[in-house]
């Protein structure tokens, strides 16, 4: 197989077949083919997390994974979280717990305890701080963070 | 005071939403324009040589690549103005940095550029390096800077220092030294400009002061400012790495633009914005400090030598204010300070949150500490007993008339810490974990101060639409600070308490915004929320005339509250009276400039008034030292404030813990290293170490508010004093755990460890 | 953020055997391309974008079902090189037999690499610094490792303890692929620890590590393996002090205080960015002392 191969693939819920070349990153791919720039990119080596999707519902860093690695695979990015236009219960817990400052690290950091809670409805606060270790947020302490996501817990508890 | 409706509110931030969904557009997100090129910057490989040559026909025959830039391109002057004017855009004659910029790769695609790089052959003669500022202080050390090595000794000469510690009972000493820190915002540098076709330039980046690379862009090119356009794209962290960083940069990106005449895109990767951009300076100190029995300072001299990097940049800034918060926030009759900025053949230190404050306030409080031990005095206690109070002078010989609330920061924390207890339990800790709490107690200048009069001012405006929702101005910036939010409820209060939802900020663009100064030195909200406040009686003093005429009583009788006009039990809500003045021709816009109050400063005594107001802190820490591997934990941080009054009081909390948290890595880990060879060992995230959500303790925010009465609605700067004192209350607190004194930061387990055995850590 | 990584060969196969013929033709191809198997990516993606391996072929293997998957059969346990970390912190089999490794593989980077990077390319790798492999030392792991000769599929196993030949060598040649790492269930009487220090508490790379097994009744070892990472090029057994403490009573102080001697005379840490050669033969001591504390309370 040469330098540019056929990925099929979803996102966001869509179905894409592209040929691409074999070693575009997925956060390339996002951010360049597709235009879905709310992954962002802090440092391009899976150190920071801001670049973070859900790969068949798992969290992964997308600026470590080839676009032949995601063939026959699902993506849901930031865009793809919420329901059209709306904010999903953990993004309105992001605001109004005040986790949100510049805002770079946030999209990995809904993705992130998105994927933590769907795991783990009822995290310790112990167990929020390993789930979200590996997103670094240089603004906020990440203290508010973690009470966003206790927020949406309960939130979701109750319902 | 009148209640406020709006402001002291935690309202939901106006930017969370699109941050939240993705949605917000940082420069690289800016969906591609057509033509665009990319840019890739040709750095310097050694930290100091002469340039003989620089050859790039193989470079330019990469295919892709559309043109290579370099310094005798430029058409304006090769110049970032700034304080001194000596900081150049490329490099043309001798590179003083070990990545310092020579010139431009530009290209149609980023595949490109890094070949294009490769084959770019510079023709250097290497210059012996000075890496250390003591090296590059010796009068016969060849000249880095055309200005000479030393670019500031900044004075405070304030009473007798001899005849004090001839006074004093107990005289302590101590040498303190302090790293590097590196601004690690999560968004990396990222830039583009676009020539326009009236000869003109428009520029688009994250940044904290687009008037600045107006200026820059505008000087590069040799055009009007009114042909720039600068527009701030959605910022991701700043923290004063994005103070006078992208105006070189811009220059830079604003050159290829001009040549190629298309649109041209600069973003750096993590590793090229580290040893690209300023830090915070290294710093060495030596400190003596007098003080009677009773424990009231009596004189205190400080020497402190700043590592400026090789060019002046804001460090003539940085070491002043470093100059004015050296003594800590006590009345000390007799002083003498001396602080030097000098250059080294390394990137040039610049802004960073606190801005040379945090390291002579480690220095300082790490030497009250010592004192307090010797006078076997609680080191609360030594400084309550000193501390700055209404009415007291400063070591500048500033009085302070009001707005001083740092005694009920330092008696909350010690109440909500419970330090006494604390502080005993500490003294009893037995084993390998030992127990260990300290203080701090610091102040910081609002505002750019006697140092930057000239500038200190900010321009503002605000326009009622004809229903009733309202748009303001202001050419300072959000970063992540909240400044949006901050501007928005000061609006909708001096507006007579309208719901926030009424109002917009706009987009920050150098053509449609007022130039409010920059966006540093803790000064958006009070200075940008002066002018404002000052734009809105204007507005609302015309809509009360015409709302006093529907309710038949004099204007000056309206009562203006909750987003209504009152006279008795009649009310009018305010968009009504909006639409009414429209209907009337009443001019519902207003533009207004707050000037910053009076200040002074003598060069040779360093006496005269510093800064208009000050803001006041008492840190706390309470750590674990763990005696077998070195390795400490900030187990709880309690941080008081005094920010006159709380705007949006979760983002006062949000700053704090914020800031708690970088100064928590600053004390403890982040530790950025040079080679012999001047290149930055460790640029990115894997080894240059900030902290995680595991490496956080529980933080209490304390909120003090003693009124500025100046500020807008009693308040005043604070964003960056959160990490100022964290360095120092940690360093206290590792102190007392382990009975030997912490001399320098970052606090590394190797460095707990090593004042503890025989072998000694090599000199990081 | 962009890297020239364009001009690479990408294959995607669908099983090990097709995975060896392709990587076999290109080993046996006298223009020699460099081949690299790319299973999670996340040591190999970073390495190629920094320029430090220029790989001109990628064989991609993350999504070979038979790589995948932990299995106990008697008392054997087989874990396939391309199971991610995140499988093994939450393998029942695991968290039962092993759980020295279970905790060590828990503290690997965060989430999304624990999602992403499996067992086998930490192996592959060869970093000293590798957290799951002083568990697997003490696990007496052996390595499954598939080649063609001749056309044909052939398997061996080889010891763990033989794999490494350096920092980030191992005895693998072109064409053979790591397809298993497999260990006997230790003894139920037995207990581990495993331990790191790094520059921080999360995401952060051994400075220096310990794993330990060990049976003890009565306060005395029968047995004990020992193993460090980040002190020597390669992950080490500290066979002295494991034979030094065989038979001693665990609750006797000179014992362990002797026992931290020996060990700091086993390694050959250097200095790095991390940490300082000194601070790492010191901490191989005290993490020791703590092993030992850990299992000795049963």
């Amino acid at each position: 197989m040469p330098f540019q191969i056929t990925v099929d693939c979803e996102v966001n819920g869509e179905r894409i077949i592209r040929t691409l070349p074999a070693t575009m990153l997925l956060s390339e791919f996002l951010r360049q083919e597709l235009g879905l720039t709310g992954t962002k990119l802090g440092c391009n080596k899976g150190s920071c997390g801001a670049c973070t999707v859900l790969l068949d519902g798992k969290p992964v860093n997308s600026c470590l994974i080839f676009m032949p690695q995601v063939h026959k695979h699902t993506v849901v990015t930031i865009e793809g979280l919420g329901k059209e236009g709306e904010l999903t219960d953990l993004q309105k817990a992001f605001i109004e717990e005040g986790a949100v400052q510049c805002g770079f690290c946030t999209p990995g950091m809904v993705i992130v305890s998105e994927f933590l809670l769907r795991k783990n409805p009822c995290p310790t606060e112990e167990e929020i701080r390993d789930g979200i270790a590996g997103n670094l947020c240089r603004c906020t302490g990440y203290t508010k963070i973690i009470r966003a996501i206790q927020k949406a817990a309960k939130c979701r508890a109750e319902h | 005071m009148k209640e406020l409706d709006i402001v002291g509110k935690s309202i939901d931030r106006p930017d969370a939403r699109a941050k939240v969904s993705g949605r917000a557009l940082y420069c690289d997100d800016l969906p591609s324009v057509s033509g665009l090129l990319y840019a890739g910057i040709i750095k310097s490989p050694v930290p100091a040589g002469r340039i003989k040559g620089i050859h790039i026909e193989d470079a330019l025959s990469v295919d892709g690549v559309v043109d290579i830039v370099l310094a005798h391109h430029i058409p304006g002057k090769n110049l970032v103005p700034l304080i001194f004017d000596d900081w150049i855009v490329l490099a043309d004659k001798e590179v003083r940095y070990a990545g310092e910029p020579i010139g431009v790769v530009v290209a149609e695609h980023p595949r490109a550029l890094d070949i294009a790089l490769n084959k770019v052959k510079v023709d250097i003669e290497p210059l012996p390096a000075l890496l250390s500022p003591f090296d590059a202080m010796k009068p016969d050390a060849r000249k880095i800077n055309p200005r000479g090595n030393i670019f500031n000794h900044h004075k405070i000469r304030r009473g007798d220092v001899e005849s004090g510690f001839a006074e004093a009972d107990i005289v302590v000493e101590g040498e303190y030294q302090t790293g590097y820190q590196e601004h690690a915002y999560l968004e990396p540098l990222s830039l583009m400009a676009k020539p326009t076709p009236d000869q003109g330039m428009q520029v688009w980046g994250g940044m904290q002061c687009p008037f600045y690379v107006q200026s820059a862009v505008a000087t590069v090119l040799g055009i009007a400012l009114n042909k720039v356009e600068v527009i701030q794209t959605t910022t991701g962290g700043a923290f004063g790495g994005k103070e006078d960083v992208p105006s070189r940069f811009a220059g830079i990106v604003a050159l290829a633009a001009w040549r190629s005449g298309r649109a041209v895109r600069l973003t750096f990767s993590r590793e090229e914005d580290i040893v690209s951009t300023s830090k915070r300076h290294p710093s060495f100190s030596r400190y003596r400090i007098g003080a009677r029995r009773d424990g009231r300072l009596v004189a205190c001299t400080a020497e402190v030598i700043m590592d400026a990097g090789a060019y002046a940049t804001l460090s003539p800034s940085v070491s002043w204010r470093a100059t004015v918060h050296c003594c800590g926030p006590y009345r000390i009759p007799n002083v003498r300070v001396d602080v030097y900025a000098v250059a080294t053949n390394k990137v040039p230190a610049g802004a960073f949150r606190g801005f040379g404050t945090p390291q002579v306030i480690f220095a300082m409080e790490r030497v009250m500490d010592e004192l307090a031990n010797q006078l076997k005095m609680d080191p609360l206690e030594l400084r309550r007993r000193n501390i700055l109070r209404r009415g007291d002078t400063t070591v500048t010989g500033q009085r302070l008339p009001w707005s001083v609330g740092l005694g009920r920061t330092l008696q909350e924390c010690a109440k909500k810490s419970n330090w006494k207890k604390r502080r005993k339990a500490a003294e009893q800790s037995t084993g390998t974990k030992k127990r260990g709490i300290g203080c701090a107690t610091f102040l910081y200048g609002v505002g750019l101060g006697a140092a930057g009069r000239k500038i200190d001012r900010a321009e503002a405006s605000v326009q009622v639409e004809g229903d009733g929702s309202v748009r303001f101005s202001v050419g300072t910036t959000e970063m992540g600070q909240g400044m949006e939010s901050v501007l928005t409820q000061i609006v909708a209060e001096a507006l007579g308490g309208i719901s926030p939802g009424l109002v917009t900020m706009t987009e920050v663009s150098t053509s449609r915004v007022q130039d409010s100064g920059p966006t540093v030195a803790s000064r958006a909200t009070y200075m940008s929320g002066n002018a404002l406040r000052i734009a809105c009686s204007q507005i609302l003093n015309r809509m009360r005339a015409v709302a006093g005429e529907r309710l038949h009583i004099p204007a000056s009788r309206v009562v203006v509250t909750g987003g209504r006009f009152k006279a008795g039990t009649e009310e009018i809500d305010f968009r009504e009276i909006a639409c009414e003045c429209f209907e009337r021709h009443v001019p519902l816009s207003a533009r207004a400039l707050y000037d910053s109050p009076p200040t002074s400063w003598d060069a040779e005594t360093g006496q005269g008034k510093a800064y208009v107001v000050y803001s006041y802190a008492t840190h706390i820490a309470e750590v674990e030292v763990d005696t077998e591997t070195g390795i400490v934990s900030v187990l709880r941080f309690w941080a008081a404030h005094d920010v006159g009054k709380a705007v949006n009081p979760q983002l006062v909390e949000g700053q704090i813990e914020g800031g708690v948290v970088q100064g928590i890595g600053y004390a403890l880990m982040e530790s950025l290293l040079t080679a012999n060879d001047g290149h930055i060992l460790n640029p990115d995230f894997e080894t240059y170490i900030i902290p995680t959500s595991k490496d956080i303790p529980e933080i209490y925010p304390i909120i003090v508010e003693s009124p500025y009465p100046e500020g807008p609605f009693g308040a005043k700067g604070f964003g960056e004093t959160p990490l100022m004192g964290c360095g120092a209350a940690i360093a206290n607190a590792v102190s007392n755990a382990i009975g030997r004194p912490i001399t320098r930061l970052p606090i590394l387990p190797e460095d707990i460890l090593a004042l503890f055995k025989i072998c000694s850590a090599p000199n990081r | 953020m962009h890297h020239s990584i364009r001009d690479i060969d990408y294959y995607k196969p669908t099983s090990i055997d097709e995975a060896l013929q392709i990587t076999h033709q290109f080993c046996t191809d006298p223009q020699q391309k460099d081949v690299k198997f790319l299973a999670g990516g996340t040591d190999l993606i970073p390495n190629i974008k920094d320029g430090n391996v220029r790989p001109g072929v990628i064989v991609e293997i993350t999504d070979i079902g038979e790589l995948r998957g932990i299995t106990q059969e008697n008392d054997q346990i087989l874990i396939k090189a391309g199971t991610p970390f995140d499988e093994i912190v939450d393998s029942p089999i695991l968290q039962k037999t092993a759980p020295v490794l279970v905790n060590a593989c828990g503290q690997i980077g965060g989430v999304q690499i624990r999602n992403r990077a499996t067992i086998g390319g930490n192996l592959v790798n060869a970093s000293p610094s590798g957290d799951s492999i002083p568990p697997l030392f003490v696990l007496k792991s052996r390595l499954h490792i598939a080649s063609l000769s001749d056309g044909k599929r052939v398997d061996k196993i080889v010891p763990i303890e033989e794999f490494f030949i350096g920092a980030g060598k191992t005895i693998l040649r072109g064409g053979e692929l790591l397809t298993a790492v497999s260990f006997p269930v230790p003894d139920p009487q037995s207990k581990g620890f495993f331990m790191k220090l790094g520059q921080r508490r999360a995401m952060t790379i051994s400075k220096v590590s310990i794993a330990l097994l060990a049976k003890i009744s009565d306060s005395q070892i029968d047995w004990i393996r020992i193993a460090l990472g980040a002190v020597a090029p390669t992950v080490i057994r500290a066979r002295n002090t494991e034979s030094f403490l065989s038979g001693k009573n665990v609750d006797d102080s000179d014992t362990i205080q002797q026992a931290m001697e020996i060990i700091k005379s086993e390694v050959s840490p250097i200095d790095d960015i991390r940490s300082y050669a000194w601070y790492r033969r010191e901490m191989c001591a005290v993490l020791l002392k703590r092993g030992l504390l850990s299992v000795k309370s049963g």
